[in-house]
């Protein structure tokens, strides 16, 4: 294709551009790690990267390391990677964010599967137990760290993990697994893939998993505020060439999930049923690939906060890319897209909140020499905000009109990257990142409380919240060793208009003669200002023996706004990010034996305490897990025992319930 | 909002990261030793995102000129006979002014081999050519080159591709370098 034409196409699509999420399923994961000799990735610019190249901080995690880790949960697995802060706050779900900032129903981490969020979008949060994947599909984790918003839109703000499966098109596996522990653990999965004809090929894939809640160890939480985990999950993933060049992808999946967890300074239940369909027509062509996508995701949630709150959030995305290269060294993607999002309101319900997100996005990069790269993307999002129905009797800002607001955000990503030689790469970057108010915080959370009769203290949205804003400065330097690979990243991160929890205890809108009582509004309480530095590296001491270690030091400090106390607002980030967190690990891989060993440290840090929602001490800790697997190679039955939280019955790693000894015997067969 | 990149202590930790890379750079050794074994276990994956797609069964020319191209084509050839990635390579040594009518669906350029007929045979026959030399590329005389002592580095012929109509989907060329 010619300059002019690609010129041409630029200028023309530019006018209809809607879209982007990388999507790069058309991508052969499998073929291209093997011609490269390292895993390749779309997750740092959407377009397809080696990850040695990709202009991004980012870790990937393997299928072997999925594997070989024996962890029977994805928060476990990312825990072990370098930089991720982790709450175990319950048996059946964890709240995971990049570098700090961690909270309850984390809401700054965006989490995909094949490009296809799967957080829920009523409150930004990721409930892990509702992911429709099985650990045995997994292809790899992408974590991309710091912000992504300029390719993927709000949320992508501490983070990104993208969990890629393996395609049907280019991927055979069929894996059945069986596993059974203590504390009442019980799971079953299996996946496969398989082709009719030449034309069509499918991934299908389901598996049922519960166990027993860690045990309450004191006054609360309250037996009656946690339930034993258990969910179900399957999915369906199908690709049907519709010419040489031109495949359509279709996806289906369900998830039903009960779990409880940590909700501000409390334990909620909540049972979800979370449903997915989604259709990508991706092209081949000489104007580039060109990929179409429409997909829904369904949430229907029900939580008990001493009473039920039944949420219904649709989430409906609609994009349109185009990516490109013009002669030999610019790569180009262009796209927009639109995105629809609605919530009813709930306790109280009357109500709907939702809104439209316009967006348009651009990404360039340029192969400047041999040696140096840079890559600059560019998003704009206009979000329209709107509400219908009513009001509950006497509550401040009781107008739908207060909902007609639009907010615009630009988010941005320069890299430049230097490789002087093949053994060595300097990046320094900078992002902005955007996170949008949930619908959760901008209505769709309305609570009218009597404490005692006459008296009513309300708890609505608030319209009028701003966007959170990050910028993240960071320079890194790689080094490849003949006996190791060493990581270095310094990194400061600047957030204004940080928001409080949803459950905050602070009344900030006083009683007038034409309210009730007052009201607590979730609102901008903070700026914050993070700066830390990572160190990783991983060697191999003998052909069967590798080792790994990191390091992440943060240190934030938050600016509360004008008479905010963080605490009552539930973000005291300053006190509830750790410093340090780390890991440290040994595998151990020869013939049809399988060893592995990590531990993983949290340094000192504060949360909130479950009575009184004041601040308390969580001291240190270092967990251990392992496992140890023999693979009878004819049959392709694997047998493992595998386990987490080894070294102590029980541990305190929140101030919410303790995180017991988890042992399981795993049976997987492979065909 | 402050400048990381900005003040003593960051000029200090830039000029450091500056001169390890530097140092890396001092010590690394280029090195470029003919196609190995290794190199064409990687081609018989890179046959795989080639447009068009060649057959599964691939007869590889290697392709000589002289007595010691000659012996490194025979040795090459009883070593990479057989599965490479989806492809069956049928390896076929083949003097260079005799490629025409070698029935080949790729070409391996031994080392030292004047690359002229391979060029011809890109052009006429839409067949990809292969190499370890690099500079072979960067002149538009063959197609690709590979090389995996150390990080694996392919590089392509923008030129070559669009003379010869041979060369790869979108989605491979955004991982390759081409010149």
């Amino acid at each position: 294709m010619t300059i002019s034409m690609k010129s041409l196409l630029i200028g023309g699509t530019s006018a209809l551009c809607f879209s982007l999420v990388a999507q790069a399923q058309s991508v052969d994961y499998g073929a291209a790690e093997q011609v490269f000799g390292e895993p390749v990735t779309t997750s740092a610019t959407g377009s397809p990267q080696r990850a040695s190249e990709a202009p991004a901080d980012m870790q990937i995690i393997s299928a072997t390391e999925i594997r070989q880790s024996g962890e029977t949960s994805i928060p476990g697995i990312l825990q072990r990677a370098a930089g991720i802060d982790v709450l175990n706050e319950s048996a059946g779900q964890s709240d995971v964010n990049v570098r700090g900032y961690d909270q309850t129903g984390s809401p700054r981490l965006l989490v995909l599967i094949n490009g296809r969020q799967v957080y829920l979008d009523h409150y930004g949060e990721t409930v892990w137990q509702t992911l429709p994947v099985q650990l045995s599909e997994i292809r790899q984790i992408e974590v991309v760290k710091g912000p992504g918003s300029a390719l993927f839109g709000f949320n992508a703000v501490s983070g990104v993990i993208n969990i890629i499966t393996y395609n049907p098109k280019f991927d055979k596996t069929n894996v059945i697994t069986a596993q059974v522990g203590n504390n009442g653990q019980q799971s079953g999965s299996v996946a496969t893939t398989f082709k009719l004809g030449d034309t069509f090929s499918a991934r299908i894939s389901a598996g049922a998993q519960k166990q027993h809640e860690w045990a309450t160890t004191g006054a609360l939480p309250l037996a009656s505020s946690v339930a034993d985990p258990m969910s179900f999950n399957f999915a369906a993933d199908t690709v049907t060439q519709l010419a040489s060049k031109t495949e359509l992808r279709v996806e289906g999946s369900l998830a039903n999930s009960r779990q409880d967890a940590m909700s501000g300074s409390s334990y909620s239940v909540g049972r979800l049923i979370v449903t997915s369909g989604l259709a990508a027509l991706t092209s081949d062509t000489d104007y580039g690939m060109i990929e179409a996508k429409a997909y829904r995701n369904q949430l229907s949630s029900k939580y008990i906060f001493g009473s039920p709150i039944n949420w219904v959030n649709t989430t409906t995305v609609a994009s349109l890319q185009d990516l490109f290269k013009i002669g030999a060294d610019h790569t180009i993607r262009i796209g927009g897209e639109f995105r629809h999002n609605s919530l009813n309101t709930a306790p109280v319900t009357g109500g709907k909140v939702g809104y439209d997100v316009f967006s348009a996005s651009g990404m360039w990069n340029w192969a400047v020499t041999d040696q140096v790269t840079t890559t600059a993307a560019l998003r704009i999002d206009s979000l329209n905000l709107s509400r219908t129905g009513t009001f509950p009797a006497r509550v401040p800002l009781g107008s739908n009109s207060y909902w007609n607001r639009t907010i615009t955000e630009p988010s941005a990503n320069v890299t430049v990257a230097w490789r002087p030689t093949a053994e060595d790469t300097v990046r320094a970057s900078f992002a902005r990142g955007v996170q949008a108010p949930s619908l959760i915080e901008l209505g769709g959370f309305q609570l009218a409380q009597t404490p005692f009769p006459g008296f009513t203290i309300d708890l609505i949205g608030n319209p009028n919240l701003s966007p959170s804003i990050v910028t993240n400065y960071e320079l890194s330097y790689d080094h490849g060793f003949s006996w190791a690979k060493v990581g270095v990243r310094f990194f400061l991160q600047d957030w204004t208009d940080l928001k409080s929890g949803f459950l905050t205890k602070t009344i900030n809108i006083p009683a007038t003669s034409t309210t009730n009582n007052g009201m607590m509004v979730i609102k901008n309480v903070l700026d914050s200002e993070m700066k830390g530095v990572e160190v990783n590296i991983t060697g191999k001491l003998t052909d069967s023996l590798s080792w790994r270690g990191d390091y992440t030091y943060t240190d934030v400090k938050d600016s509360p706004y004008a008479g905010v106390n963080t605490t009552t607002a539930l973000a005291a980030f300053q006190s509830t990010t750790p410093k340090y967190r780390g890991n440290v690990g040994l595998t151990w891989a020869t013939g049809a034996w399988e060893a592995d060993i990590n531990v993983h440290y949290v340094g000192d840090y504060k949360f909130y305490n479950m009575v009184d929602a004041s601040l308390q001490n969580v001291k240190a800790y270092a967990s251990l897990s392992s496992r140890v697997a023999y693979r009878l190679e004819e049959s392709g039955v694997t047998l493992a025992l595998s386990g987490q939280n080894l070294t102590s019955d029980r541990q305190v790693q929140t101030t919410g319930l303790q995180a017991e000894r988890r042992v399981q015997f795993t049976l997987s067969k492979d065909w | 909002m402050k400048n990381p990149l900005a003040g003593h202590e960051s000029g200090r930790i830039l000029r450091s990261i500056a001169l390890f890379a530097l140092l890396g750079a001092a010590l690394s050794t280029p090195a470029d030793a003919g196609f190995t074994a290794k190199d064409a276990q990687i081609l018989g994956r890179v046959l795989g995102f080639l447009d068009p797609a060649p057959p599964s069964s691939v007869t590889l020319a290697l392709v000589y000129d002289s007595a010691a191209s000659k012996a490194e084509a025979d040795a090459l050839a009883g070593q990479i006979a057989g599965k490479s990635g989806n492809f069956t390579l049928v390896p076929k040594v083949v003097k260079a002014s005799d490629l025409g009518g070698s029935g080949a669906n790729a070409i391996l350029l031994m080392d030292g081999v004047s690359a002229g007929a391979a060029t011809d045979a890109v052009k006429s026959k839409k067949i990809p050519c292969f190499t370890s030399d690099s500079a072979l590329v960067k002149s538009g005389t063959c197609l690709i080159s590979i090389k995996t002592d150390g990080k694996v580095e392919i590089l392509v012929s923008g030129s070559l591709q669009k003379a010869s109509g041979v060369g790869f989907g979108a989605a491979f060329r955004m991982m390759i370098t081409e010149v």
